[in-house]
């Protein structure tokens, strides 16, 4: 449980749900076979999805319609997992993981200093949206751009969402973020939206296939729960720079942990 | 609380009050199962609360795609109804495989 809650503290900062940092923890550190750590980090992922939503209504920063139109490609890369899960091998999650999680670090490095951000009498178009920003005190509009590269990530991230547990919305935020336009708290807060349909398109997969260890499951989903509370709390009042650096810092951690381990 | 003219604005509110009440119904279930779990492990009451809890969980977001659907009918809004329901589609692709793998 006291796992779940800082892997959840975590994830609440940046809406990526905490398995990137629950699974190597159930993994390495508990000694759980891989699959069941990702499919008890997957219930978290759903957990900490609706979770995080209920924070975020009311404050214009989850995007309905783009979160919805890029489900399409989420929930499709996770039936895909879902489907496959059963068939890969231990070694190639491994690698899979190491992968990921480093591929994720130098991205987020290389993009430390961009805003999206409009003027605020801007038009964000269908897609785009606007909120009131806290940190700086004023209204932030943004339109979304490149849309089909939004969906492919979207896709990758439902993939990788069934087949590694960890949400898929570490992908998708640096992402739609440095790429799309979508500002780093909106992407953050959509990308918590759909993380939970993302999971749920493979998770019930993994139930029927006895990856799921109930009473596992209902501690780590308890215990990401108390910790995104923790997370929320903080991620209203760190930088976006600072929360960057930090979840970089840990990734490049996982990803190098990860890779000594198949080589 | 008023309900807001901008039905976007009524959706996402619909979403948190159905998201507060699954995260809620959920976690009871499950922190009662787990403690049932632990004082008496061989009893079937706590896996079976727990089996609950976590099907709960997992329903809530399929939940929040099927009032999505509502909701974009009831605005009209064509394009995202049709959105919606291609995510239904795929949801239920993944209900179905695992309902044929549960023995």
């Amino acid at each position: 449980m006291a796992a779940g809650a800082v892997a959840g503290g975590l994830g609440a900062l940046l809406g990526i749900g905490g398995g990137v940092f629950l699974v190597p923890f159930l993994n390495s550190v508990i000694g759980l076979p891989i699959k069941i750590a990702v499919a008890t980090s997957l219930m978290t992922v759903i957990a900490t999805s609706s979770v995080v939503s209920v924070s975020s209504v009311g404050r214009n920063l989850i995007n309905l319609r783009l979160g919805m139109l890029l489900e399409v490609a989420s929930a499709a890369g996770g039936v895909g997992a879902g489907l496959m899960f059963h068939a890969l091998s231990d070694e190639t999650l491994f690698l899979w993981f190491a992968f990921v999680t480093g591929l994720i670090a130098v991205m987020m490095l290389s993009r430390l200093d961009r805003r999206n951000v409009l003027d605020a009498s801007a038009d964000p178009g269908r897609l785009g949206g606007r909120y009131y920003e806290d940190e700086s005190g004023r209204e932030v509009v943004y339109q979304v751009k490149r849309l089909p590269v939004a969906l492919g990530v979207s896709a990758l991230a439902g993939v990788v969402s069934g087949s590694l547990g960890i949400g898929g919305g570490i992908l998708k935020v640096p992402l739609l973020n440095a790429w799309c336009g979508v500002p780093l708290r909106a992407a953050a807060a959509t990308s918590a939206l759909m993380i939970g349909v993302t999971a749920a398109a493979s998770a019930p997969i993994q139930f029927a296939n006895h990856y799921i260890q109930p009473p596992l499951a209902a501690a780590a989903v308890l215990g990401v729960l108390a910790g995104s509370r923790f997370g929320l709390w903080f991620a209203g009042r760190a930088k976006a720079r600072w929360l960057k650096l930090l979840l970089a810092g840990i990734l490049a951690l996982v990803s190098v942990v990860h890779f000594a381990k198949v080589l | 609380m008023t309900s807001p003219s901008d039905p976007l604005l009524r959706l996402e509110q619909h979403v948190g009050r159905l998201f507060a009440a699954g995260v809620a119904v959920s976690t009871s279930i499950l922190a009662v199962g787990l403690a049932l779990f632990l004082f008496a492990p061989d009893a079937p009451a706590g896996s079976r609360l727990l089996d609950a809890g976590l099907l709960v969980l997992m329903a809530t977001p399929m939940l929040r795609v099927l009032l999505s659907v509502v909701e974009y009918v009831r605005m009209g809004d064509w394009f995202f109804a049709g959105t919606t329901l291609a995510v239904i589609a795929e949801l239920s692709v993944t209900v179905l495989s695992a309902l044929r793998q549960k023995p």
